[in-house]
């Protein structure tokens, strides 16, 4: 969810938490995670492409 | 491949993440900026942040979904009511000649019309009613009844004398008879 709001609705870190009702400390660590998750996938993704 | 990030601190992490994003100050941009040009780890962090944004702000498709019937027919139906709403603000020509609207629109101030057209009515019959002298009979032997009708103008007073002979009042054409 922290990823979609900020990457596609392009929302601040504030905002994000203002609708998550969470701190922004949180948010900051929950895009951080996902962001790796992403990257691994992605990854992932350019590995079976070559292949 | 992902940066080892394992000896940097999560603190440090999430900053480098920050300026990535823009959300950092100019004072705090400026000092992570220096750390990531310092930084093996730091600069190779920033590098694949930036790559996973860049891989979703350009790889996005845009997904055209196909318009359901419903929800077709239903932005043209939205659109007419619109449409008619505001079209009823206008009074289209053939509207004004309805009877019913022209009743609706005539009836009140002629009700108020005709009230007061019977009030005047009335005010002047009253008005033009004569004024009648009231007459005072000083004879102890006379004994005096009238009645009058001011609908239809008329007074009649009844004369009695109480002495032997009867007298008749002046209005009536009949002896002992009232008009």
């Amino acid at each position: 969810t922290v990823l979609v709001l900020h990457e596609f609705e392009e929302l601040e870190y504030k905002e994000i938490a203002k609708r998550m009702e969470c701190s922004i400390g949180t948010v900051m660590s929950r895009l951080f995670y996902a962001r790796r998750r992403m990257a691994s996938l992605l990854q992932g993704l350019k590995r079976e492409q070559k292949e | 491949m992902l940066a080892a990030n394992n000896d940097m601190n999560d603190e440090v992490a999430l900053k480098i993440q920050a300026w990535v994003d823009g959300e950092l100050s100019a004072w705090q941009a400026r000092g992570v900026a220096k750390l990531v040009e310092s930084d093996a780890d730091a600069k190779a962090l920033a590098t694949e942040l930036r790559q996973t944004k860049a891989a979703l702000d350009k790889n996005e498709m845009s997904v055209a979904l196909p318009e359901l019937r419903e929800f077709y027919w239903n932005k043209i139906r939205l659109q007419i009511e619109r449409e008619e709403a505001a079209g009823t603000k206008r009074v289209s020509p053939a509207a004004s000649w309805d009877p019913l609207a022209i009743l609706r629109r005539v009836a009140l101030p002629l009700a108020a019309v005709t009230v007061a057209a019977c009030v005047a009515v009335m005010t002047m019959s009253q008005m033009s009613a004569p004024a009648y002298e009231e007459v005072t009979s000083t004879s102890d032997d006379m004994t005096a009844l009238t009645f009058h009708d001011q609908s239809a103008g008329m007074t009649v007073v009844w004369l009695q004398d109480n002495s032997e002979q009867p007298v008749q009042d002046e209005n009536s054409t009949e002896s002992d008879d009232v008009i």
